[in-house]
Order: structure tokens, then C-alpha cells, then sequence
């Protein structure tokens, strides 16, 4: 089989035949989860912690989701979260931007302590950009006044103008429909200027919550080629949570299963892929 | 076999924007179909017109021989047409018992919201929560439960209808795999075991070729194709529209 061949397209083939119930799911991953060292974090990551998430806690109100949650990613690097639905995978990027309470343990960007920022400051000032799971595009917005409005933190017109028009050059696709309503694009355009938007801040970490939700088959493919392009020739530091998780891990450097909030098992992403265990429990066999 | 649905030539206008354009599709009485295409391409408008969420500009839909085209959306369901959405529609406060009974229509009176919920309904909830896996949760704030299991629970509360068919929108968008096959086995099997017609849009084609018989692909509001789950995989129409490049 060619390379070519081998890659994993839109949402992956495969068969169905393994149906196990999500509470099946997480007593067997209690059985093969191991206690995971920081040194296995670490080699994982170069040994770098450029981005670091040290013992976090952490819910919504007094729901605690994450427990003793760790994350260690270099520059440059990717990181996909997977895991069932309810596991915590998106609350550990709402943990990273600030949307979550957070009852002990800390985010360090670069030794920097980040955990108390607001999500305005994590971007304005930190370099953290995230990119929603839903719809996000303001729809009777054109799509240049969508990019605009990446940039309206900066309270500088002239600068998001330049970024806009950077990013306007870099993807025609967009550019094509620069003057157009938001509203008309497709699914995979829509993606395209929620990316696009998030790049006006000229963010440096980008947390993308499941880029593949709801996009026709086509589409996904084309997404995960964007992001590649950020992290390989911008050396964005990317961490995605993806249910599509044959492809995500198929993208990522690294790969996090989580399950109940707690890391259960963590590797290259092609070594998970490869991995028999976490393909029945995760991948749907 | 017999059609149970029919939908001849119907095309649905919002302003200008032609949603559905002279739409004919058959659904065979005891099948699963799928319904692919991209974004915007009027899948979910051409749901709403079955069921009669809006009226459509022209055309026929007969659903057992009844034209549902003239009806009103109250009036469909109790045929025994039923439809569940692509973002879930439970109450997250109620448990699962109480969404279960809520859902069992009695009667088309207006009055009937005040009536007392009968007891028999209890035992018909449970079977129903036991057959689709959610049994042990039966007494949970239907709010507690993940998204994959709510999508469950919609299921259950569209069967204690007992319908004839359902119209399933994209029952696995945001599902993590594992319970994408739990769905996919409860699907094969309602369809089996209750003999209820299943019409399902998709965008996941592992869900598709695995659960359809046969495949319409819709682009830009038209019929683009339609056949086999195996034909369609390889249509070059349906590639370049949909699919992408393999």
C-alpha cells in the first residue's frame, strides 16, 4: 500500500462491530490505565514545557471534571485529547484559556504563570488563541468584518487590517469571498475563517476544540491540512480535542486518552493509532 | 416491497435560495436509507418538508399512501411519522423516566397536557430505556448524562411513539466512536426487532456503510445520485461533490 493510500480520510472506514457501553469503556480503561510519570510526559515533549499544566483541578461551578490533571507540550509541537464524551477533553482547553474554575494547580506558558489571566488577556497578552466547537462566525458579517473582529481586542484597526490582509493572501478560498456575507459559505469555508480569525491575534499556542464537528467528509481532510500547514511551516503549537480521533491522532505529535477526567493513556499519536487496546475502548475497533 | 414514503418532484424555495429542487426519492417500506451530501446542500430542509415543518412550494409527499403536503406538522406524527434532530432535544431537568412519558402522545387534545400520566407507562418506559442501554440510569436528571447518551434517550423518546418510521438528523455528529457503534447496533436493531423504516442523514460514511441500504447524495438542493452504499462510495459525481479526492 502507498503512502498515499494509507492515510486516514475524512471520517476513516472500519467496521462496527465493537459495541461496548460507556460505562464498559471506562471500567476496562481503569484495568489497562497506568500511573503515568511526568518523565513519560516529558520525553513525550522533548523534555521541553513550553506549555505546561501542572496537577490541575478544575470544573465548572463547584463540578469538579479534571483531577490532578498534567500536560507537558513543546514549540511547535501538536497534542490531540481524545476520549468518550464527558471525559473532560474540552475542559482541559477551557482550562488553558480561562473559562473554567479552577480550584488548584496551575497553567505555566514558558515558566510564566498564566492561570489566573482572563481569556482576553490569554490572548491579547499570552498568545493563546482558541477556537470554538460551534458555529462561530457572525453570519450577517462579511467575511473581511469577520477577520476584523479577530482583531478587535487590539483596539488597533490599522493592525488587524494587516493581519487580515496577510491572512487574505494566504488563503484565496477566503479572499475569493472576502466581500461576501459569512452566512453563504459552506461548512468547510465557515471552519476555514474561524481559523482564520483566531490567526489576526498572531497567537503563538492554538487550542482547536473538535475542527472536524459536523464537516462533510471532504472538508475534514482539508481542515487537518490547514492546521498541519500552522504547526509545520508557522510552528504554531497546536493541542485539539477531536472525536474523529483516528484522524487527530493521525495529525498529532502526541496523543492523550483521557477518561473520567484523569490521563489513562499517553503516546506518540501513530503509536495510539497502532495501540489494539485503546482501538477497541476509543477508536471503535 | 411497498414504498412507505414517497416524494415526488418536490422543490422548496426560501426567497430565492432554491433549498430543494425537484426532489424524487422512494423509501421501501422496512428499510434503512441514508441521506448524504455536503453542507447546505437542503438535506435538513427537505426533513423539515417531509414532516411538514414548512410547506413546500411544489410537489407531493405520500407517506402509506397519505399526502402530508397539506397537513399540518401536528397532524403528521400521529401517522406514525416521527423525526429526531441534529442538536438533542430532552429536557435536562426532568430524569429519563419522566422525558420517557412526556413523550407518549395520547391524544392530539390541547387539554391533554393537564391529564395525569397513567401507570402503565412506567413499565413501557423502562423496556424501551433497558433496550437502548440506559436502564441503570432510568432515575438521572437526563442533563447528567453525556451527549452520546442523550442522543439515546432521544431515541427511546421518539420509539415510545411506536412509530411506523423515523427520520433520524446526523444521530452521530459529536459521538466519540466507541459509542458510534452502540448507536449503529440499537439502529439495526429497532429497525429488525420493531420493524420501524429508518431514513438517516450522515456525514460519518463508516456509519453509512455499515447501516444504510441504499444512499441518496444530495448537492446544491438536487438529487446528485443515488444507489447502493458500495456504488455510491465509488460515484465519481458523488467524489467530487462530497467524498473528496481517494
Amino acid at each position: 500500500m502507498s503512502e498515499e493510500e494509507k492515510k486516514i480520510r475524512g471520517y476513516a472506514g472500519g467496521k462496527v462491530d465493537t459495541v461496548i457501553s460507556v460505562d464498559e469503556v471506562q471500567d476496562e480503561s481503569e484495568k489497562i490505565r497506568s500511573k503515568i510519570s511526568n518523565q513519560e510526559l516529558l520525553k513525550l515533549s522533548n523534555q521541553s514545557k513550553y506549555l505546561e499544566i501542572k496537577d490541575l483541578n478544575a470544573g465548572y461551578g463547584k463540578m469538579q471534571i479534571l483531577h490532578n490533571f498534567n500536560l507537558t507540550i513543546d514549540r511547535g509541537q501538536s497534542l490531540c485529547l481524545i476520549g468518550p464524551n464527558g471525559a473532560g477533553k474540552s475542559t482541559v482547553l477551557h482550562s488553558i484559556y480561562g473559562f473554567t474554575n479552577i480550584y488548584s494547580g496551575d497553567v505555566l506558558l514558558e515558566d510564566e504563570n498564566v492561570t489566573k489571566l482572563s481569556p482576553a488577556e490569554k490572548l491579547k497578552t499570552a498568545g493563546v488563541a482558541y477556537i470554538l466547537q460551534d458555529n462561530s462566525v457572525f453570519p450577517d458579517m462579511t467575511v473581511e468584518e469577520n477577520l476584523l473582529m479577530g482583531g478587535f481586542i487590539k483596539g488597533k484597526e490599522e493592525e488587524s487590517r494587516e493581519a487580515a490582509n496577510k491572512v487574505l493572501k494566504k488563503y484565496t478560498r477566503l479572499a475569493e469571498r472576502r466581500n461576501q456575507k459569512a452566512k453563504v459559505l459552506s461548512g468547510g469555508e465557515r471552519r476555514l475563517l474561524e481559523i482564520s480569525r483566531a490567526l489576526i491575534m498572531n497567537p503563538e499556542v492554538l487550542l482547536v476544540d473538535e475542527p472536524s464537528i459536523g464537516l462533510e467528509p471532504k472538508y475534514i481532510d482539508m481542515v487537518f491540512e490547514i492546521l498541519e500547514d500552522l504547526q509545520k511551516n508557522e510552528k504554531k503549537t497546536i493541542i485539539l480535542v477531536e472525536q474523529n480521533a483516528k484522524k487527530g491522532l493521525e495529525f498529532a505529535d502526541i496523543g492523550y486518552v483521557l477518561v473520567s477526567g484523569e490521563t489513562a493513556i499517553v503516546g506518540e499519536g501513530d503509536e495510539l493509532l497502532k495501540n489494539e487496546e485503546v482501538g477497541r475502548l476509543f477508536l471503535g475497533g | 416491497m411497498t414504498n412507505i414514503l414517497e416524494v415526488n418532484n418536490v422543490s422548496k424555495y426560501f426567497g430565492g435560495v432554491k433549498a430543494n429542487e425537484d426532489i424524487s426519492l422512494n423509501i421501501e417500506q422496512g428499510s434503512i436509507v441514508g441521506l448524504i451530501g455536503p453542507n447546505g446542500s437542503g438535506k435538513t430542509t427537505l426533513f423539515n418538508s417531509i414532516v411538514g415543518t414548512h410547506p413546500i412550494d411544489k410537489g407531493s409527499i405520500k407517506f402509506e399512501g397519505t399526502e402530508l403536503s397539506t397537513l399540518l406538522v401536528n397532524e403528521i406524527p400521529p401517522l406514525g411519522l416521527l423525526r429526531t434532530f441534529q442538536q438533542t432535544k430532552i429536557y435536562g431537568q426532568m430524569t429519563c423516566m419522566m422525558n420517557m412519558k412526556i413523550s407518549k402522545k395520547t391524544s392530539n387534545n390541547y387539554f391533554s397536557m393537564f391529564e395525569k400520566i397513567p401507570k402503565e407507562l412506567d413499565e413501557e418506559a423502562e423496556q424501551i430505556l433497558s433496550f437502548v442501554g440506559l436502564y441503570e440510569k432510568r432515575h438521572l436528571r437526563a442533563g447528567e448524562l453525556s451527549f452520546g447518551q442523550q442522543k439515546l434517550l432521544e431515541l427511546a423518546m421518539a420509539l415510545m411513539n411506536e412509530p411506523k418510521m423515523l427520520m433520524l438528523d446526523e444521530p452521530t455528529a459529536g459521538i466519540n466512536p466507541t459509542l458510534i457503534n452502540g448507536i449503529i447496533d440499537r439502529l439495526i436493531k429497532i429497525n429488525d426487532k420493531y420493524k420501524i423504516t429508518l431514513f438517516v442523514i450522515e456525514h460519518n460514511m463508516r456509519v453509512v456503510m455499515n447501516l444504510v441500504q441504499h444512499v441518496y447524495c444530495m448537492a446544491h438542493g438536487k438529487l446528485l445520485a443515488d444507489g447502493k452504499p458500495e456504488e455510491i462510495k465509488n460515484n465519481k459525481k458523488v467524489i467530487d461533490a462530497y467524498l473528496g479526492a481517494h
